[in-house]
């Protein structure tokens, strides 16, 4: 199935009725024994503690339980589990209730006495999909916000450290004379001008920053980056660089790439500080060029990979990281037309995969895809 | 409707039957699931109508209703929609007649899944009784 990435989908069934429940079973049966893993419980409470320990694809609910009735059995599912889609079971005179479900928070709705095995599966299916698209859709929204107070922020900042810079040169030219004055004004001006520079990553991130588009071919950037990355890596980081020999060229800004490059490759190394492997490799299709960059850290949760685009956000600590470097990625990618797939799990290392509009191959969605784990494989962010 | 006619509104057999992919042993694993359990739900209701307890009416006469919607016996669930909705709104009013009128459907279609899960001929039944229409 397209939705599981050919995995079994784990589907709950919170159901008292235990002939419906039998039915269902029986509905199931009827599909590809490998498609669905059906779990079956009868008791809200029960429902509750698996969805608590186990992640399912979907829940078939019945709102009308001995230990909780209507939307309040919806409410206290969707707050144990809110990143899991629901169809509600419904009988035909109940279907005002469904509806009210659907603003709730379910996906869809199926009346009972009216199923069959091919209805049963295309609910899902529409579920689980409307489910994502609901959640893409949020996390745009969140991105867009974000961007919108970092774009006001820098610009402010921007004017205020405009004034600063420009006071600190007409200072330093009335007082040349004055070694001691002009060190210490040199010092702010310093500090004033790397403020800048972060005022620059939120514009980029809120794709409010310059675009200069030209022809850069990604085997170069990093074949160029080479030694660089290697000395940002420490000796106990071992970098593998395997290149395709077909030609990966791509409208953008080579300054661009590099700073993608280089804010993913620090972060690789910052999740390997015991030492680890990094590859880097670029690949071709027909359509795009890309550029993978892998490494053996610590992996993310799927907690922190929902807020990793963010502005600001770190596992490191304010104080060791700004906190822009994914967010300027994120950015950056947004504004050449590419989209950035990451793959990761807690201990089993980070995969991040930028992709590209190959040269010549006309204009890209501008798609940001977010791939987050082995099990989330196909989550998608539009912004 | 003359006697020897097929009343689907008591039991729609070909859907019943039809869902379970027509296995005879699924249908007589279901219809004894069936038969061990609703006994339990009228005695609920019952007893609910008893003591005008109109919480426990609602839940029972729900769990009840869910059976008969599975089986596609229309009358039947009608009959328990009809109480379960007294519950739910609180209003103990004719609940002794809808009582009588669920007794009534189920009668008529305890030997009707019987008869299907015993892999029996087509189903015969009565005509509908007048005077559900006219309980409530």
């Amino acid at each position: 199935m397209p939705e599981t990435n050919g995995k079994v989908m784990q589907v709950l069934l919170v159901e008292d009725n235990v002939v419906e429940a039998r039915f269902l079973k029986a509905d199931f049966a009827k599909l590809n024994s490998t498609e669905v893993q059906l779990s079956w419980v009868d008791r809200l409470s029960r429902a509750l503690e698996l969805l608590y320990e186990n992640r399912f694809d979907v829940v078939l609910l019945d709102l009308f339980l001995e230990e909780s009735s209507g939307l309040e059995t919806l409410s206290r599912v969707r707050a144990v589990a809110p990143s899991t889609p629901i169809v509600v079971l419904t009988g035909l005179d109940d279907e005002a209730q469904a509806l009210e479900a659907l603003k709730g928070g379910a996906q869809d709705y199926l009346i009972k006495g009216k199923l069959d095995s091919g209805l049963l599966i295309r609910a899902i299916r529409y579920a689980i999909e409307r489910h994502r698209m609901e959640q893409r859709l949020l996390h745009a929204q969140k991105l867009e916000a974000v961007g919108t107070l970092a774009n006001g922020v820098a610009h402010n900042f921007n004017n205020m450290l405009a004034i600063i810079l420009g006071y600190c040169d007409v200072m330093l030219d009335q007082h040349s004379s004055d070694p001691h004055l002009s060190k210490q004004l040199t010092s702010i001006k310093k500090v004033a001008q790397r403020a800048t520079l972060l005022t620059r990553q939120l514009f980029t991130f809120s794709n409010r920053g310059r675009t200069e588009s030209e022809v850069a071919d990604l085997n170069k950037i990093v074949l160029d980056m080479n030694v660089l990355i290697e000395s940002m890596l420490g000796r106990n980081i071992k970098l593998r660089i395997d290149l395709t020999p077909d030609p990966v060229s791509t409208h953008s800004d080579s300054s661009d790439i590099q700073q993608m490059i280089m804010a993913l490759v620090l972060n690789a190394r910052d999740a390997m500080p015991g030492g680890g492997d990094l590859l880097i490799q670029t690949a071709r299709t027909a359509a795009e060029v890309s550029l993978r960059i892998s490494d053996t850290g610590c992996g993310m949760s799927n907690e922190v990979r929902t807020h990793i685009f963010e502005p600001f956000f770190t596992t490191k600590g304010l104080a060791n990281a700004s906190g822009l470097g994914l967010s300027t990625v994120y950015g950056l990618i947004k504004q050449i037309g590419g989209a950035v797939h990451v793959t990761s799990n807690p201990g089993l290392g980070a995969t991040f995969t930028l992709t590209f509009p190959a040269a010549g191959a006309g204009e890209q969605s501008g798609e940001i895809t977010e791939v987050v784990n082995e099990r989330d494989a196909d989550r998608h962010v539009r912004p | 409707m003359n006697e020897t006619q097929i009343d689907t509104s008591v039991l729609d057999r070909n859907a019943f039957v039809g869902r379970l992919g027509g296995d005879p042993e699924l249908v007589a694993e279901v219809v004894q699931l069936f038969l061990m359990r609703y006994e339990s739900a009228m005695n609920d209701i019952r007893s609910a109508v008893r003591c005008v307890n109109l919480k426990l009416l609602e839940r029972a006469a729900h769990l009840l209703r869910g059976y008969f919607v599975s089986f596609q016996a229309q009358r039947a669930s009608e009959a328990a929609h009809a109480l379960e909705i007294k519950g739910r709104l609180g209003d103990a009013q004719n609940i002794i007649l809808l009582l009588e009128n669920l007794e009534r459907e189920v009668r008529l279609l305890i030997p009707a899944i019987k008869d299907v899960a015993e892999g029996g001929g087509p189903l015969t039944v009565s005509p509908r009784p007048t005077t559900s229409s006219a309980i409530d």
